[in-house]
């Protein structure tokens, strides 16, 4: 895995008119920029946009983006429907949840568990658990997982094949 | 009333048949870009060693909301948009095209491009292309945004 960070961050204003209709202005900045500093320049751009625009911002997210441009190819039979499910119990008593799309056979059980045994689920979930910066939703610490089993999604038009029938 | 949220962690994956999907969850605040970057580059490859998919792509997001929830949100674009072509400091004869809605009010209404052309002799329009100009903003390449070229209505229908 070769991840290097993209020259240019995203940066996008969600818009809405007086109608409810929702719009949308993307602006990159270069990546070495601090957060603070995007989010200072984003918020005085805020008002500019308004102004010529009449519509309110709604919300403004920005993004640091990594990405493998040589990545290794996905195994054969992979399949981004077939899921491993996990299951966290966050600090506030509320749970959460991470499906990691393709889950390898070898880490799930005859009856559909996951490994939790497995040296390399175990690697995962620990990075979770222990990475510190990860939370639930509301910023919830994430205790323990309490779950974790295979589970598949139902295919997306887009995930099915463009060749329906091989003669 | 823009109000920070948590910011969001992504993970993509690719399978054997080109199909792609994305992981997300939530990062705790207090930490830079930097870290959260530190700590996905540590999850990645640990999550690889799991999945017959491909990890692709990984981001961390950062994210405001306005948090007055009373106004309706439907899915449609805004139909009264703008082009705005800036020049790039790098290379003059490339431009970067930021789409943004528009006042129908700033564009021209005399000339041959009146109603298509945005007058950028208009205060607000000067201190928004000032701002994009002399700002941090740059290209999806990194390459600095200069000074602005034109700007057109578009219309959306």
């Amino acid at each position: 895995m070769a991840f290097s960070i993209l020259p240019a961050g995203r940066l996008s204003y969600s818009l809405v008119d007086e109608t409810g209709t929702d719009g949308r202005m993307v602006i990159h900045f270069p990546s070495s920029q601090l957060a603070s500093i995007v989010q200072t320049n984003a918020l005085a751009l805020a008002p500019l946009i308004q102004a010529i625009s009449g519509c309110a911002v709604r919300g403004i997210s920005y993004s640091y983006e990594l990405a493998d441009p040589v990545f290794a190819a996905p195994l054969a039979g992979s399949r981004v429907e077939d899921k491993g499910r996990f299951l966290w119990a966050l600090a506030n008593g509320l749970s959460s949840k991470i499906e990691v799309p393709g889950i390898k056979p070898s880490v799930v059980l005859t009856d559909g568990a996951i490994d939790a045994a497995d040296t390399d689920v175990t690697a995962f979930m620990d990075a979770i658990v222990a990475g510190s910066a990860y939370s639930g939703i509301d910023g919830s610490d994430i205790v323990r997982v309490t779950a974790a089993y295979q589970a598949f999604r139902r295919s997306t038009k887009g995930m099915l094949p463009s060749r329906r029938l091989a003669v | 009333m823009l109000t920070n949220l948590l910011p969001v962690w992504t993970i993509s994956f690719q399978d054997e048949t080109g199909s792609q999907t994305t992981i997300r969850g939530t990062f705790k605040s207090g930490y830079t870009a930097a870290e959260y970057i530190a700590f996905l580059g540590d999850l990645a490859p640990k999550v690889q060693q799991i999945t017959t998919c491909a990890v692709v792509r990984y981001a961390v997001t950062y994210r405001m909301k306005d948090t007055d929830t009373g106004k309706p949100n439907t899915r449609l674009p805004n139909t009264n948009l703008a082009n705005f072509s800036f020049f790039l400091t790098p290379d003059p004869t490339i431009y970067e095209v930021i789409s943004t809605p528009l006042l129908p009010s700033l564009l021209q209404t005399t000339g041959p491009l009146a109603g298509v052309a945005v007058d950028l002799t208009q205060s607000d329009v000067i201190n928004y292309t000032d701002e994009i100009t002399n700002s941090i903003w740059c290209d999806p390449f990194a390459d600095d945004i200069g000074s602005i070229y034109t700007a057109y209505a578009v219309s959306v229908v």
